[in-house]
């Protein structure tokens, strides 16, 4: 059996063995991506297409640059996108191997250019699954068990690609499709809130980020806001991940930008589909477009910090009032011109 | 699937409606802490008969069924009542004078069949058990399975792990998916259609809820249909799975709702006392259950000081300074 990322017996014995005192996690994002993303890994995407991605995680892997990369995500955007450009454009300086995964694309604005210019190029390996069954993987590895029974994705294709095998069930005597676990190397997701312990809180739709959590090995979280210990200990069951799950803390508002954050900013359109265009001519020749978008919001930055300034107030301010706003206000809005 | 957007009623029509006899019923709660207990006193008045049970770690509810003469078959991982009963007296008693059939699984297994259950699944795997004699003895015997077209033909199953070994064994237990035909809980908000949001521990009651054919849910405070939507994030029931709201304060009482009561010491020790005596525990029966009408009426023979002295501390959700002897 091939397990991609740490088999079940892995997991168990790391876990074991793993330091899970309280303490304050709190660092760089530099040092957290220099010490937990390794060339290789099996790395765990959270938020879901385009909402919560860990764009700044996913930018400062970027710059620092990684080799032989696999991605597992149930639906993400951006981050995929952000990583399979890089390799498009710099393939000895960051790569990926292999994805599994459901969806790779943005909702309204079409599916990933930079995934089929992968795809279609063969220059990556893809295994696919359904949302579900992807769901699925990390919740069985977040429990620590080997495999789980689901029904999506019988007597489709999807079962003759990926690594899920169909039993007879022994109590129904049924067919039933068995999925293996997903133990990621390293997840990275992006919160709302954290302490500096790493207990976090989720706001709104929790996607599959507190499985992919409790399912890696190690875990970078980006949070919108630190906040006092005493709060989360306050009201402990609006935890989503518990700090014990957690190895590195990283403070970063806007950390998710230009996707959505639950109560805190909506997506940025122009920003979103800015990039998508530039993704889509990619796949039609113009590289140079792409790589003067890379230059400009990742490469020539030091951090999220030098990003987001380079992105105009009105953008910022309008992503924050289209979601923190009554639908009644918003219609009095008038978006920004891109 | 019941999308009906006002779903109250009260609560005798509710357990008629739901709870026949011989129906398969699963209860909320852990030990002695949100016991769905104004529902278990309905059904004891209601004198529903040949109950199969299943629940994972419970006490109160589930003793005070098996007393009342409800009960016939149980699943159950643990049934006691903290420091007032280790074991469930009328449980004990039933079991050693063979008036009820039980089957015995873990904690966590007994939490992953309701999973299984809500997930539609009709089984979820574990190492948990292996080499003991859960997987040896077996309550209900395979004969007596095949003749109940609502349980599996076996207890559980040990097969190869297809994806190779798992921790130094090749083997895995798999165990069966419940799926109920009621389920019960008691809750601190729900709204008239039915959206449930508990407080504290969830215990295994969101499972349960959803692997359920249908579900009655009773609530602390019953709200209207827009209110639970602010933070909805906070509601572990979707409206979808329920059938009854039902608004009953004190509805887990003498069992724990935190945020709003603490169980009650006095009630259970009295309850224990009683309960180890047939004589003493049919007059029990026929004061404070079938001698109320109401789960309110049960409070007001508990009378205003103690319901004071039990309730909870805003801040921390449960009774300080509660003598618990």
């Amino acid at each position: 059996m091939l397990w991609t990322g740490l088999s079940p017996d892995e997991a168990r014995t790391y876990l074991e063995e793993k330091d899970k005192s309280k303490r304050d996690k709190r660092m760089t994002m530099t040092e957290a991506v220099k010490r937990f993303v390794k060339d290789g890994d099996n790395i765990g995407v959270g938020g879901f297409v385009n909402s919560r991605q860990p764009v700044a995680i996913a930018h400062e892997i970027i710059r620092q640059g990684r080799k032989d990369l696999i991605l597992s995500f149930q639906s993400a955007g951006l981050v995929p996108d952000y990583l399979l450009g890089a390799m498009a454009l710099k393939p000895d300086h960051l790569s990926v191997q292999r994805m599994e995964f459901a969806y790779n694309g943005h909702e309204y604005a079409g599916t990933s250019s930079m995934l089929r210019y992968m795809t279609e190029n063969e220059k990556i390996f893809i295994e696919d699954w359904t949302n579900f069954s992807m769901s699925a993987r990390f919740k069985t590895a977040s429990m620590g068990l080997p495999f789980m029974p689901i029904r999506s994705g019988q007597g489709g294709d999807i079962e003759k690609c990926n690594r899920s095998q169909v039993i007879e069930c022994p109590f129904s005597k049924r067919d039933i499709l068995l999925i293996p676990a997903c133990h990621p190397d390293v997840g990275i997701l992006h919160v709302q809130e954290a302490d500096i312990y790493g207990n976090c809180r989720i706001k709104g739709q929790t996607f599959t980020c507190p499985e992919i959590a409790m399912a890696s090995k190690n875990v970078i979280v980006t949070c919108e806001k630190l906040v006092d210990h005493q709060i989360i200990a306050m009201d402990p069951t609006r935890t989503s991940i518990p700090f014990f799950a957690v190895d590195a803390v990283v403070e970063i508002p806007f950390g998710c930008y230009p996707t959505v954050c639950h109560d805190v900013h909506y997506y940025d359109k122009i920003h979103l589909e800015h990039f998508k265009g530039l993704t889509d001519a990619f796949r039609k020749g113009d590289r140079e477009s792409l790589a003067a978008y890379y230059d400009t919001y990742i490469f020539d930055v030091a951090d999220t910090d030098e990003f987001i300034g380079k992105i105009p107030y009105k953008q910022l301010k309008y992503a924050r009032q289209t979601e923190s706003r009554s639908l009644e206000l918003q219609t009095r809005l008038t978006p920004p011109a891109a | 699937m019941n999308l009906k957007q006002d779903k109250v009623m009260d609560l005798t029509t509710a357990i008629n409606t739901y709870v026949k006899d011989r129906c398969h019923l699963s209860l909320g709660g852990f030990t002695i802490n949100r016991n769905p207990m104004a529902a278990v006193y309905e059904i004891i008045r209601q004198r529903v008969k040949n109950i199969h049970l299943y629940a994972h770690s419970n006490g109160q509810g589930v003793d005070e069924l098996i007393g009342g003469g409800c009960v016939s078959h149980l699943e159950i991982a643990y049934g006691g009542s903290g420091k007032f009963a280790s074991t469930c007296i009328r449980f004990r008693k039933a079991v050693e004078e063979n008036l009820l059939q039980v089957e015995d699984y873990t904690n966590y297994q007994m939490t992953l069949r309701f999973l299984a259950g809500a997930m539609g699944v009709p089984f979820l795997p574990c190492r948990s058990s292996m080499g003991t004699d859960i997987v040896n003895k077996w309550g209900f015997s395979q004969e007596m399975r095949k003749t109940s077209k609502k349980l599996p033909d076996d207890k559980l199953t040990i097969m190869d792990n297809p994806f190779s070994g798992w921790l130094d064994t090749e083997k895995v237990v798999l165990v069966p998916a419940i799926q109920p035909d009621v389920t019960i809980v008691h809750v601190q908000k729900a709204d008239k259609r039915g959206n449930c949001r508990i407080q504290g521990l969830t215990f295994a009651d969101a499972e349960q809820a959803k692997a359920a054919k249908h579900l009655i849910v009773t609530c602390e405070e019953l709200y209207d249909n827009d209110e639970l939507k602010t933070d909805s994030d906070q509601n572990q029931i979707p409206f979808i799975h329920v059938d009854a709201v039902v608004h009953v304060p004190h509805g887990a009482y003498p069992t724990a709702c935190y945020h709003h009561y603490d169980y009650d010491p006095n009630y259970l020790k009295a309850y224990a006392k009683k309960a180890k005596d047939d004589t003493l525990h049919g007059e029990y029966l026929k004061e404070m259950i079938h001698g109320c009408q109401t789960q309110q009426d049960l409070i007001a023979k508990t009378g205003p000081e103690q319901m004071a002295a039990i309730a909870a501390d805003p801040q921390t959700g449960y009774a300080r300074n509660l003598d618990r002897k």
